[in-house]
């Protein structure tokens, strides 16, 4: 039995390039407002070939194949997003340090095969983790403004959702972990309003916002996101509460924490979602790991 | 989820061409047939060669029996038939050796053998660019219309039920002006969406209940087009199922042939004038098929041919996008399945339920032989158990 022999046009490369398109959005108003193109472009080009150098030494250590990196989008897509945003607070060889984390990491998680799913997550969680700091203390060091690089995004919400509508519309990311959160957002939005005054398109527009939208786009490239209909349901408004939550503190570090560490509750939905159930095994110990940051971080 | 959308825009064809018999025949059969005829016996079309599990093995060409194992040859000569004698439909349907022509292939009496309240006729053909019964409704509706109205008469059955792609006007016209004066046959038009020519998709589409093991259990019969059409000749008509239309198709050339049982995959194309070097044949359809030789015997099983590039598909690690998880049609996760494969939870996941329609490999962007994958895992289960 060796069928089908047809298959969807939606292939892995596909997606690959629709999310590099998604970004077009991004660039060009990028260009817009800065309008220093040439730099850009240098930086644009400097930080493709850094990915890429980066993905091909993961490739080196970890004796994956060439070909089963180039799955791996998530690092390259992550670097181009933040050349596209901060070219000049954000230079080339932070990115290249960040990748280093990224890779020791994952490369300590493959390599010695430590307990599949949750040293995955942790080794991923802990590298964006550092990664984040990182970001953060060089972005105090370049800009010297003390702004933090999350909060500029914030103005950068129309090409990203322009951006993130593309990638729903051709499939390549799940809807449902993708509008859920938004849908949650509005719905706690209209909830506000009859609670206090002020407008819903004031508060939500204050909710939403380009990191969240690219997170939600760069989750759903991940590895790491349920795979039934119902568990990426749940998944989906789960995160909305959590984002209103540290959205609501104001505090976009925290919210950053929610980023990092989210993707580890994984297996729990997995598990809700999957009419045969496989294991809860896999999923506890993630999902204490969780609720304890949670838990300190909104204490 | 009752399926997906497999073809874009289905175009069908409705002339039906004749493959003129070849010198050769090759009458395949299992290996509990008892086989009736010897080398050098004279038979002709409709002749019965033997017994399989109660049904006969019919000749469907005159001629002389060459060979008689592994399979039964016969030089062709020219056609004399043979007709059936029958005192009711359930022996015209023995007789005439009908079976179920959607794919299943079991024989049609032992579902008739039961009361049953509804009769759904299948005229869904999801399988992609398969025409072949679309062709015989058009061409045959008169016949297909005696024999419902004759089921309708002398079965106890209180409705007759025609489920159709709803993409299709000639279709839809067809079937509209020649059952409107019909109460008790009523005409469903359904999504053009795969797997729904699926038994059991159809009746939850139609009837909205789910049965376990037969769609008896919730009183219903479901024959596809063609057995009606084949049930037709035999009741009426006297004559043994040794024919069938099939489509072929060949990039864009597309063709309905009625070809008789037996004929080899070359005998088909080379009539048609397709060049098969450099190509792949699938036999069967592109989403259920097989690779075939072009030496391979077409038994009435099969519904197409098709000669395709052969184009590789890359494989790539999976990147849990959950598509294969969302479409797959009895709810199976073949990600999950895929991860637990040498795992003992692998039997929670419950891969022997596994109806092989392939729309987890179709659908995966990452390329996975799913299909292949759950198999396996079927295979490890069955085992197990
Ligand atoms: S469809 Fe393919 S890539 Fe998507 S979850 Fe299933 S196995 Fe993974
Ligand atoms: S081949 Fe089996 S596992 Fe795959 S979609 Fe069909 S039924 Fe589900």
């Amino acid at each position: 039995m060796n069928s089908p022999f047809i298959y969807s046009p939606l292939t892995t490369k596909k997606i690959r390039q629709y999310f590099l398109l998604s970004l077009l959005p991004l660039i060009f108003y990028n260009i817009y407002v800065k309008g220093n193109l040439g730099f850009y472009l240098l930086v644009f080009v400097l930080g493709l070939l850094t990915s890429l150098v980066f993905i091909y030494m993961y490739t080196y250590f970890t004796n994956y194949t060439w070909k089963d990196l180039k799955e791996y989008i998530d690092p390259l897509t992550t670097t181009l997003f933040f050349l596209i945003l901060y070219p000049k607070s954000f230079p080339c060889f932070a990115i290249c340090f960040m990748m280093g984390i990224y890779i020791l990491f994952s490369l300590l998680a493959f390599k010695y095969r430590l307990v599949k799913w949750s040293s995955f997550y942790l080794a991923l969680s802990l590298s964006f983790l550092l990664f984040y700091h990182l970001g953060f203390s060089l972005n105090r060091l370049f800009i010297s403004n003390g702004t933090s690089i999350f909060s500029v995004l914030s103005f950068y919400v129309l090409p990203c959702l322009i951006g993130f509508i593309f990638l729903i519309l051709t499939k390549s990311i799940k809807w449902k972990i993708s509008v859920i959160p938004i849908f949650t957002l509005l719905f706690i939005s209209v909830m506000m309003f009859f609670f206090h005054s002020g407008s819903i398109f004031g508060r939500f527009y204050k909710m939403i916002s380009s990191p969240i939208l690219f997170y939600l786009c760069f989750l759903n490239n991940h590895k790491d996101t349920p795979v039934s209909g119902v568990g990426c349901l749940i998944y989906g408004m789960v995160l909305g509460m959590l984002l209103f939550v540290f959205n609501a503190q104001n505090s976009i570090l925290r919210l950053s924490y929610i980023f990092v560490f989210y993707p580890i509750t994984t297996p729990l939905f997995d598990y809700i979602g999957s009419s045969e159930r496989p294991a809860i095994q896999k999923a506890i110990v993630p999902i204490l790991l969780f609720l304890i940051i949670v838990i300190a971080l909104v204490r | 989820m009752i399926g997906i959308k497999v073809e874009k825009k289905k175009q069908y064809q409705d002339t039906i061409t004749t493959i003129p018999c070849p010198k050769k025949i090759t009458i395949p059969y299992s290996k509990d047939s008892i086989i009736k005829v010897k080398v050098k016996d004279t038979v002709k079309t409709g002749t019965v060669l033997g017994i399989c599990n109660e049904l006969p093995i019919i000749s469907s060409v005159s001629g002389v029996v060459t060979k008689i194992k592994p399979n039964i040859q016969i030089d062709v000569t020219i056609d004399k038939f043979e007709k059936i004698k029958h005192d009711s439909l359930i022996d015209a349907l023995k007789k005439a050796s009908i079976y179920g022509l959607s794919g299943s292939f079991k024989p049609t009496y032992l579902k008739y053998n039961q009361p049953a309240k509804t009769l759904i006729v299948n005229m869904m053909e999801c399988e992609p660019y398969v025409m072949a019964d679309y062709a015989t409704t058009i061409n045959y509706i008169k016949e297909i219309k005696e024999m419902l109205i004759y089921l309708l008469n002398n079965h106890p059955f209180e409705e007759v039920i025609i489920a159709y792609p709803n993409n299709q006007r000639n279709l839809r016209e067809t079937l509209t002006t020649s059952f409107e004066d019909n109460e008790n046959i009523r005409l469903v038009s359904l999504p053009t969406l795969y797997p729904l020519g699926w038994e059991k998709l159809l009746v939850r589409a139609i009837k909205h209940v789910d049965y376990q093991e037969n769609p008896i259990e919730v009183g219903c019969i479901v024959s596809n087009v063609s057995t009606i059409y084949a049930m037709y000749k035999a009741y009426f008509l006297n004559i043994p199922l040794y024919e069938r239309v099939i489509t072929v198709v060949n990039e864009d050339d597309k063709y309905n042939v009625l070809i008789r049982n037996g004929m080899k995959v070359k005998d088909i194309l080379s009539y048609l004038k397709i060049s098969y070097n450099d190509k792949k044949i699938v036999l069967g359809g592109l989403m259920m098929g097989r690779e075939v030789t072009p030496n391979t015997v077409v038994t009435l099983k099969e519904n197409s041919i098709f000669c395709i590039d052969d184009v590789k598909q890359e494989e790539s690690s999976c990147i849990r996008c959950g598509k294969c998880v969302n479409t797959c049609p009895v709810k199976l996760s073949p990600v999950l399945i895929k991860e637990q494969i040498n795992s003992s939870r692998l039997t929670r996941l419950h891969p022997e339920k596994c109806i092989e329609c392939s729309i987890c490999s179709y659908i995966c962007p990452s390329r996975i032989p799913l299909k292949q994958i759950v198999l396996t895992a079927k295979k490890k289960v069955n085992e197990h158990e």
